[in-house]
């Protein structure tokens, strides 16, 4: 109230101001008007003493009169210093009812310690902060406490607006009146309070907060966030600064308290990921590790624990078991800041099924970054289906190239085109890659089967040949619409040019061309190609998107030896020569097996699932109605050694036949049952088919390394970005419960004695002026 | 009805009737006795025996009647001198003041009817003239017993109103009692008090014995007003708005320097001076005056 009467203008103080000279005067004049009568007969003693005294009276009226008009601008000046100091904390701590609103941080960031490991987490000063502010409220009358963690809303909730009922599901404490019982109830909740594994910025609890202040308009309202200030969150403060200031605007006050100390070194796993997208049980597998150094000095001899566990198949979940394993540290010699290194590493699996490869490195700043989890579903065999014709020239070398001695784990199918024609779509799932060699034509339900096949994720690699029928591979062009990424037009013969060394296989830099790429003088130039077929004029003016050559015939564009291309989730190649050694003696070449190897790997990358599931974002599962019960076994993982929890959820059919739960990382309720992935570990969900038999779906989740940046903002960055709000900034241990008397200052000090000694100068000089009845 | 017994305060009478009043100086008068007489010896026509009271002269002592009973009388003659007492009651407006159980009118008319009893209690005459800037009304110096209730309607019947001009009073009472005898002036003497003091230098060198008695309220003595306060002149048209307090140590200062110089004045001029308040008992200020006198006159 008083803000808005001083800052309102400089007429509602200049207002104040004669008001407070003009008052006294008037009740000056008011008083001798007032006076009382008295006749009196010895009027001639009274004129002599009043000649005598005159002046004497007139100048103490006037001190008078001056003193009074004095103590009411002194007032004014007080009153004044109180709306205008900045101090809103002491203003609103007054005498309406005040609401302390608490935004705890309990992103993993919050974990971070000082540079002694004694030193307490930033989270355990926030929280002892909590009871600071708690006897901040406790000492006054009427206050109200409200306690919100971050990661208790929703994120994807942060443009909605939150009611009381809202808050009331989520809050910790929510709308408690301080009183002798609150401290009690605020220690019990703070034992309760626990970190959580998210990368959550404010945004959405202060939403709600936003919301309830502007609800609660009949309360002071004292807003204060306990975090970290990470630069990440804090940088970009669009949002949160329009909610800060309207919390202001609905003359609400901020306090942002830093509880964290300056940032110290952190290195956290970034990425653990399969190398290969060949995953086959007993064969080894690569996995690549990569390590970042979030701190501002370099790292050295950092070190990766690895170990895996392999999880047997039993028919129950009940029955689950691991074995695990310890696997060879990952040594890193020196990371700089800000650097990322990568690593890969093998790891081997005997048995069928999903096993986990985790990587976790030694305890620093913030440890929850640490630890890494992946999961990677290892199949009997990768099965290769290749079309050819009787002869099976080309799948010979093909296959020869692909499974030299059964140790790739790639396990290929022979097949005519007939084959494809009599087959299900779902017989064909169980290949990874199709290649089809030298087909010189497939009927439309074959063709519809095999461009299904791509965009649910299959591979499938087209080598031309003298049987190829160029008008059959335009339809499966379509006009770059059809699974064949080339509009072919003849097949040209490649003669010599004895003017030029170029070799006739030039590969682009591409993953499948890596043992080559980079390389100089390597065996691919050696290989010679005779014949190919070459694309129209006007595909090589105007190339489909998404289609990329990445090989041509001397390095000629108009002759292009491999094309890559996608359809729906799958990888598709296209050579325009020959598999075997027909147009070519690239077959016979030793950079054969391994590219084709690369290419296998690089076409079966579309069935392979992401595993990079962050504990916060959603995650679907969905299953077929027809083929599952809608009943889940959940195995989650609790704290560090201790055994998975079992529960139980329920799965709800959709319309579109599949049975799904989808959960993100917040908490859902299913069926009264509460479930979340706010940990990072495997997971296993079981699901029961309808014959009763069970299947598992292990997928590991990980945190957001996003959090482990740990660079604050600084406090004049943030001053800058919330000049709207005016918020106080302080750090935990600078956090006084008693603004009014740190706020109080010197010449507000000095203001009072004035009055006080005014007050008494007023009063000694209206007593012997007559002003005080006997 | 008026209350013409409003004077009389029972116990105030009580306490002056056990005392005799004793002119200070030789009076004038056509009764010998109890007052010396310049004219000794002229009347000896024997009226009655009177006892004997401590200051009677020893020579008018009945000595026979003393031998046959043991007692002692003194003989009182026909002509024997009598006191003649005059009352000068000032009822100017001025008189009007008062804030205690009295006003100071009030307090002067009390004075004047308890002296009035007690002088025709013991068979002196005695008149009264009440003024203000003139006579108001003017009583016969008499010892009839009628005298008491002349006196009272005078006083009753008088309302203060106008100014006061005590030296034209004073004057005018030299002249109009030519016959020496004791002149009582009840008065709050707010006037000119050299014209004042003049005015009773007259009547003393009239032969009169004058007895002033200064009535004053207890409020124009102490001057205890405080806040904002007008004052109103009772005999002026001033008016004066003040803080009393700034202004009572000069007003205090000034009515003492009026109340030295009266005092001065009067004991240069040998008038008895007395100064009242109205607070005072009636009957002690006026035992204490009465006694003063008679020690005066031993």
């Amino acid at each position: 109230m008083f803000e808005n009467i001083f800052s309102s203008s400089p007429s509602v103080w200049a207002g104040l101001v004669a008001g407070a000279v003009a008052i006294p005067i008037l009740i000056h004049l008011i008083n001798l008007v007032r006076h009382k009568t008295v006749h009196w007969a010895a009027m001639e003693f009274l004129l002599k003493s009043h000649k005598r005294n005159r002046n004497y009276i007139w100048i103490k009226q006037l001190l008078l009169l001056l003193a009074r008009i004095a103590l009411l601008l002194m007032a004014l000046v007080l009153l004044g210093q109180v709306g205008c100091d900045g101090d809103r904390i002491s203003r609103l701590l007054g005498a309406r009812s005040t609401h302390h609103y608490v935004l705890l941080d309990d992103s993993f960031s919050m974990s971070q310690r000082g540079d002694n490991e004694n030193d307490p987490a930033a989270f355990d000063r926030a929280k002892a902060t909590l009871s600071l502010i708690a006897r901040r409220a406790r000492d006054r009358q009427n206050q109200k406490f409200t306690l919100l963690r971050y990661s208790k809303v929703p994120v994807d909730q942060i443009q909605v607006a939150s009611s009381v009922d809202e808050v009331n599901s989520v809050a910790d404490i929510e709308n408690i009146l301080v009183d002798s019982q609150f401290e009690a109830l605020l220690e019990t909740v703070k034992g309760t309070l626990e970190l959580s594994w998210l990368n959550v910025g404010i945004e959405a609890a202060l939403k709600r907060v936003s919301t309830l202040v502007d609800e609660r308009s009949d309360e002071n309202a004292i807003v204060y966030v306990l975090s970290d200030f990470r630069s990440k969150d804090w940088e970009t403060t669009k949002r949160i600064a329009d909610d800060l200031a309207a919390i202001r605007g609905a003359d609400g006050a901020i306090e942002l308290i830093n509880c964290a100390t300056t940032t110290t070194a952190n290195v956290a796993i970034v990425d653990l990921q399969a190398l290969s997208n060949v995953r086959v049980a007993g064969t080894p597998l690569m996995m690549q590790l990569k390590v970042k150094n979030f701190g501002t000095d370099p790292v050295s001899k950092v070190q990766a624990r690895v170990s895996t566990a392999s999880f047997s198949q039993p028919n129950i979940p009940e029955g689950l078991s691991s074995r695990k394993e310890d696997l060879p540290t990952v040594f890193i010699a020196e990371i700089a800041p800000g650097e990322t290194q990568t690593r890969n590493f093998p790891v081997f699996f005997e048995t069928v099924g999903t096993h986990a490869v985790t990587t976790e490195l030694k305890n620093d700043g913030v440890t929850a970054d640490n630890l890494r989890h992946c999961t990677v579903e290892f199949a009997a065999s990768s099965k290769v289906l290749m079309i050819d014709d009787a002869e099976q020239l080309n799948s010979d070398f093909l296959s020869l190239a692909l499974s030299p001695n059964g140790s790739t784990g790639v396990e290929p199918v022979f097949a005519t085109k007939d084959f494809l024609r009599d087959a299900t779509l779902e017989s064909l799932t169980e290949f990874e890659v199709i290649f089809l060699l030298d087909v010189d034509s497939l009927d439309d339900v074959s063709v519809r089967k095999i461009e299904t096949f791509c965009r649910e994720g299959g591979g499938v690699a087209f080598f031309a040949g003298p049987k190829s029928d160029i008008s059959f591979y335009n339809r499966l062009h379509n006009d770059g619409r059809g699974i064949y990424p080339i509009e072919l037009q003849q097949a040209v013969e490649i003669t010599e040019d004895p003017s030029s060394t170029a070799p006739d296989f030039q590969a682009a830099i591409h993953p499948i061309f890596a043992p080559v790429n980079r390389q100089k003088n390597t065996l691919l130039d050696l290989v010679s190609v005779e014949q190919v077929i070459v694309p129209t004029r006007s595909w090589l003016l105007q190339k489909p998107p998404g289609t990329e050559v990445i090989a041509s015939v001397r390095g000629d564009s108009k002759r292009p030896l491999v094309v890559s291309s996608a359809l729906g989730n799958g990888r598709v190649f296209a050579c325009t020569t020959t598999a075997g050694p027909v147009w070519n003696n690239w077959a016979r070449n030793a950079t054969f097996p391994p590219i084709m190897l690369l290419m296998h790997d690089f076409l079966a990358a579309g069935r392979q699932t992401a595993n990079n599931q962050l504990i916060q974002t959603p995650f679907a599962l969905n299953v077929d109605r027809d083929a599952f019960l809608p009943k889940a076994q959940i195995l989650k993982p609790v704290a560090d050694n201790q055994p998975r929890e079992q529960m139980e959820l329920i799965l709800a059919p959709t319309e579109d036949g599949v049975l799904t739960n989808q959960i993100s990382g917040a908490a859902q309720t299913q069926s009264g049952d509460e479930f979340d992935v706010q940990r990072p570990g495997v997971f296993d969900f079981w699901l029961q088919k309808s014959a009763g038999e069970f299947s598992v779906i292990r997928k590991s989740f990980n945190v957001d390394v996003a959090e482990s940046a740990l660079t604050q903002i600084s406090n004049a960055k943030l001053t800058n970005q919330l000049d709207a709000a005016q918020p106080a900034l302080s750090q935990w241990n600078t956090f006084n419960p008693e603004p009014a008397v740190r706020q109080a200052s010197s010449m507000t000090h000095f203001f009072l004695i004035l009055l006080t000694v005014l007050l008494i100068a007023e009063q000694w000089l209206a007593y012997s002026s007559s002003y005080h009845l006997s | 009805m008026p209350d013409s017994k409003r004077f009389l305060h029972p116990e105030a009478i009580k306490r002056i009737a056990r005392m005799d009043l004793r002119a200070r100086h030789v009076v004038e008068g056509f009764l010998s006795g109890k007052h010396r007489s310049p004219h000794f010896g002229q009347s000896v026509e024997f009226r009655q025996h009177r006892e004997y009271a401590p200051g009677d002269d020893l020579r008018h002592v009945d000595w026979q009647v003393w031998a046959r009973q043991d007692r002692l009388y003194v003989k009182q003659y026909e002509s024997d001198t009598n006191m003649r007492v005059n009352l000068l009651v000032d009822v100017s407006n001025s008189m009007n003041y008062g804030k205690g159980a009295f006003s100071k009118f009030e307090y002067a008319a009390t004075i004047a009817v308890s002296l009035t009893y007690l002088v025709l209690k013991q068979q002196d005459a005695i008149g009264c003239l009440t003024f203000d800037a003139a006579v108001r009304e003017r009583i016969q110096t008499l010892s009839r017993k009628t005298q008491m209730q002349a006196i009272m309607n005078a006083l009753q019947s008088t309302q203060p109103a106008n100014k006061t001009d005590l030296s034209g009073i004073f004057k005018q009472a030299a002249e109009t009692f030519p016959k020496r005898g004791m002149m009582v002036v009840v008065s709050d003497l707010l006037s000119d008090v050299e014209l004042t003091l003049k005015g009773l230098r007259l009547l003393r060198q009239r032969g009169h014995d004058v007895l002033l008695f200064h009535v004053m309220d207890d409020d124009e003595l102490d001057f205890p007003f405080t806040g904002p306060t007008r004052f109103e002149g009772l005999e002026s048209e001033t008016k004066l708005a003040c803080n009393p307090k700034a202004l009572r140590e000069g007003y205090l200062e000034s009515l003492e320097e009026f109340l030295n110089s009266l005092r001065r004045g009067c004991a240069q001029s040998a008038v008895d001076y007395a100064l009242v308040k109205t607070s005072d008992s009636i009957d002690a200020v006026l035992a204490s005056f009465l006694s003063s006198r008679m020690e005066v006159r031993r």
